[in-house]
């Protein structure tokens, strides 16, 4: 029987659960490293998701959310150049290096702001998740939540400063979440199917010629 | 803050008899074929300094007597280097002997053609995806890797094994070419499901002409195989294209107020800003 756990966990520990939960909720994302200095903070946990795409995954606890997408971009921003480093220099991790870096967020709750602000990403760029805390047999355990996309389409009746309370949910996504879209790269190729130029009819004009020197 | 190689480089080295700091955790394997760690989780040391990304690598099918296109693709890189980025074109050394391409090495501002020994799509593209990280390493522009994709290796390639994800096919109006066209696109999404691909329409005299053109295209492609093709405008062939081609000498350098010299930049531009969105192509 798990119980809510009481207090703030360490951040180690709480760290570790997080760890152990993403095995549920995300298998396929291969943690590589814990607090992995990036540009200017540590990312708790640095991970390589099934397409070989870096997942820089962080964790904060309660009124922590804005702070953690400024660090999450910045994450995404310090890791795109340095895909070609760790190919080089650690091959055996299994990166693609035509994938984008993704990042997870992970807090207690999120304000109806970040919700929205992670709109303006492509899909999958920026993940959040929700998690709390629980004790089973004395033991620290995370139940995790993914905010589905379809939970930001939901939040225009609720006030503007608001934020989204943690609700009971178990470890594995909701059966009627909607099913993952495919992970877009972090700038989305153009709008296809459309003709582009940046021609006029005037360009296409053909110049006057110099008359031919009659000889 | 270390942020060079080989500031971080024995860190990836296999462990002497020393034990590592408890402090650091490598890149490594899973986490499971390491060892048991404390709960004492600290700060691991960055990586080095940015090494960018390689360029990406475009594919563009052409013919192995297919004098025009070569000549498009051939402009497009030089006006690809005219803005600024990287640009280079690869084709497989059977074309040393045909009249596809000019002289092998370098060119007019900063552009190369190189020759690969590959004899398959999997060679070329491994040929293109080492030019793509050497010539990424000097370019703080980005660029484009443009590489001759012979339709045969396509076409003969056991299905979705091509490794081009980013192809761009040259087709004029025509319906005979615009089936063409579609028989090729058809071929690489058989080759590569997740193949991005686009299309200049070429040998038009009006804007609406190749829009028409493309619209028909991608109509139908899109109905057919699932595909969206992206737009990368249109070229046109003038007579300045063929005196270009018979002189071997850029367009756009020659002639840059032609139409042609106006339609290659356009469309230069499109890749160029497409490829910079891009990681690898």
């Amino acid at each position: 029987m798990a119980e809510s756990w009481t207090g703030l966990p360490e951040r180690p520990r709480l760290r570790r659960a997080i760890r152990h939960g993403l095995r549920t909720l995300e298998p396929s994302i291969r943690i590589v490293a814990e607090g992995f200095l990036a540009e200017a903070s540590a990312i708790d946990l640095l991970g390589v998701g099934a397409e070989g795409e870096m997942v820089s995954l962080r964790i904060g606890r309660d009124e922590d959310d804005r702070a953690l997408l400024t660090r999450s971009l910045s994450d995404l921003a310090w890791l795109r150049p340095r895909l070609a480093d760790f190919l080089k220099l650690a091959p055996g991790l299994g990166l693609e290096p035509s994938t984008e870096p993704r990042a997870l967020i992970v807090c207690p709750e999120f304000s109806r702001e970040i919700m929205s602000a992670i709109d303006v990403f492509p899909a999958g760029a920026i993940q959040l998740l929700r998690y709390r805390c629980l004790t089973r047999q004395g033991q620290l355990s995370v139940m995790l939540d993914p905010v589905a996309p379809v939970e930001h389409a939901e939040e225009g009746d609720r006030e503007a400063t608001g934020s989204i309370p943690p609700e009971p949910c178990g470890m594995n996504p909701r059966p009627d979440d909607p099913a993952p879209s495919p992970r877009p790269r972090l700038t989305d190729p153009p709008a296809t199917s459309t003709f582009r130029t940046g021609l006029t009819e005037a360009d296409l004009q053909l110049v006057p010629r110099d008359p031919p020197v009659a000889h | 803050m270390p942020r060079d190689l080989a500031d971080v480089f024995h860190y990836f080295l296999p462990e002497t008899g020393t034990e590592a700091e408890p402090t650091q955790e490598l890149l490594g394997g899973s986490p499971e074929r390491r060892p048991a760690r404390s709960d004492e989780i600290g700060v691991t040391r960055p990586v080095p300094a940015a090494v960018p990304p390689p360029l990406p690598i475009l594919g563009v099918p052409i013919g192995s007597r297919d004098v025009l296109r070569a000549a498009l693709a051939w402009n497009l890189t030089i006006e690809t280097a005219r803005l600024g980025a990287s640009a280079v074109i690869l084709a497989p050394a059977v074309d040393a002997t045909s009249p596809l391409w000019p002289a092998p090495g370098a060119g007019p501002l900063g552009t190369e053609l190189i020759l690969s020994s590959a004899t398959n799509l999997a060679d070329l593209h491994h040929a293109a995806a080492e030019t793509a990280a050497r010539r990424a390493a000097r370019a703080r522009r980005g660029g484009i890797v443009f590489v001759r994709i012979p339709p045969d290796w396509l076409e003969e390639g056991d299905p979705e094994t091509n490794p081009f994800r980013w192809l761009l096919l040259l087709t004029s109006a025509n319906r005979r070419d615009l089936d063409e066209a579609f028989a090729m696109a058809e071929t690489v999404v058989a080759s590569n499901p997740v193949a991005e691909v686009g299309v200049t329409i070429h040998g038009v005299t009006t804007i609406d002409e190749a829009r028409r053109g493309f619209e028909t295209l991608s109509r139908r492609v899109q109905r057919r195989l699932g595909l969206d093709l992206s737009s990368y405008g249109l070229l046109v062939d003038d007579l300045d294209v063929y005196r270009a081609i018979a002189a071997q000498r850029p367009i756009g350098l020659a002639h840059p107020q032609a139409p042609a010299a106006r339609a290659l930049m356009d469309v230069a531009r499109l890749l160029y800003e497409d490829a910079r969105s891009r990681v690898l192509g």
